[in-house]
């Protein structure tokens, strides 16, 4: 089942769900409206192929001037809002503008473990040069209902126990474990 | 396509993505009220030829679990592709 715009107000108010920061007008049927934080990461050298070594990486600060994307690079973005639940599993997507702009966002990994609390490492690669903004709506979050005994993320039973659980853009760290 | 009682999700078919074909590039979550036709985000890796009418992707609608508000946003009741209209929401943000 996926929470209605309305459950997702209800859960936050009996802290199933912690949305930071939260705003009602970003409220949608089924989902939550997330918006674009300031930071990107940029591959440097464009050298990206080799998953069992570290890759270089730029920071770029999106200006409120605006930030062109290119479609021959990949990026690195964050969400503005922090998102938690111990009790949900979330969905991150692209909103249906961003889609139509032809940006992606999200090439992959659209789940958060029931568990997790984040700002989003957003994976974003265009079609077409174009230019964003910080702040702006960037797509949406869905939460779904879980069936079975919760174990959340970040518990020592897991492979990688956790180790998305920072407050900060995160690039790949696929090299220090899962790799050898 | 849409419902007022489901979540709709859209995808395209293996077929389609074994063709090397992405239908949605980031947006496959609908809103619960929306109607209309869906705007698809073709984005083909290699060259591909496509044809009216051939069978590209499926749909499928989730439970909700809470009180619904339907959707009325900017692409209700859609009969068209539509191009991405998301200057009107910072048109919002600078009144």
């Amino acid at each position: 089942m996926i929470l209605t715009g309305n459950q997702i107000k209800k859960e936050i108010a009996k802290g199933n769900i912690v949305i930071d920061k939260f705003s009602k007008n970003s409220v949608q049927p089924n989902s939550y409206d997330f918006h674009l934080g300031r930071e990107l990461i940029r591959y440097s050298n464009g050298v990206l192929n080799d998953a069992k070594n570290p890759a270089l990486e730029d920071k770029v600060i999106i200006k409120d001037t605006g930030f062109m994307l290119k479609p021959e690079e990949f990026y690195l973005g964050i969400t503005e809002e922090m998102t938690a639940s111990k009790t949900y599993t979330q969905l991150l997507y692209g909103d249906n503008s961003i889609g139509s702009l032809g940006i992606w966002v999200q090439i992959s990994a659209p789940m958060a473990h029931v568990g997790s609390k984040i700002r989003w490492t957003l994976e974003i690669k265009c079609v077409k040069p174009v230019i964003i903004y910080p702040g702006m709506k960037f797509g949406k979050i869905c939460f779904l209902v879980n069936e079975g005994e919760i174990v959340p993320y970040g518990d020592e039973t897991f492979l990688d126990s956790g180790r998305y659980l920072k407050n900060e853009i995160t690039s790949s760290l696929i090299n220090h474990k899962v790799v050898s | 396509m849409g419902s007022n009682y489901y979540a709709p999700f859209i995808y395209g078919r293996s077929s389609v993505g074994r063709l090397g074909l992405f239908v949605q590039i980031t947006a496959p979550l609908g809103d619960i009220g929306f109607s209309g036709k869906w705007t698809l985000q073709l984005t083909p890796v290699r060259p591909v030829r496509v044809y009216p009418g051939m069978k590209i992707g499926q749909i499928f609608f989730l439970k909700p679990y809470g009180e619904i508000n339907l959707y009325t946003g900017k692409y209700q009741n859609s009969n068209g592709p539509r191009k991405s209209e998301i200057y009107k929401d910072f048109r919002k943000l600078d009144k």
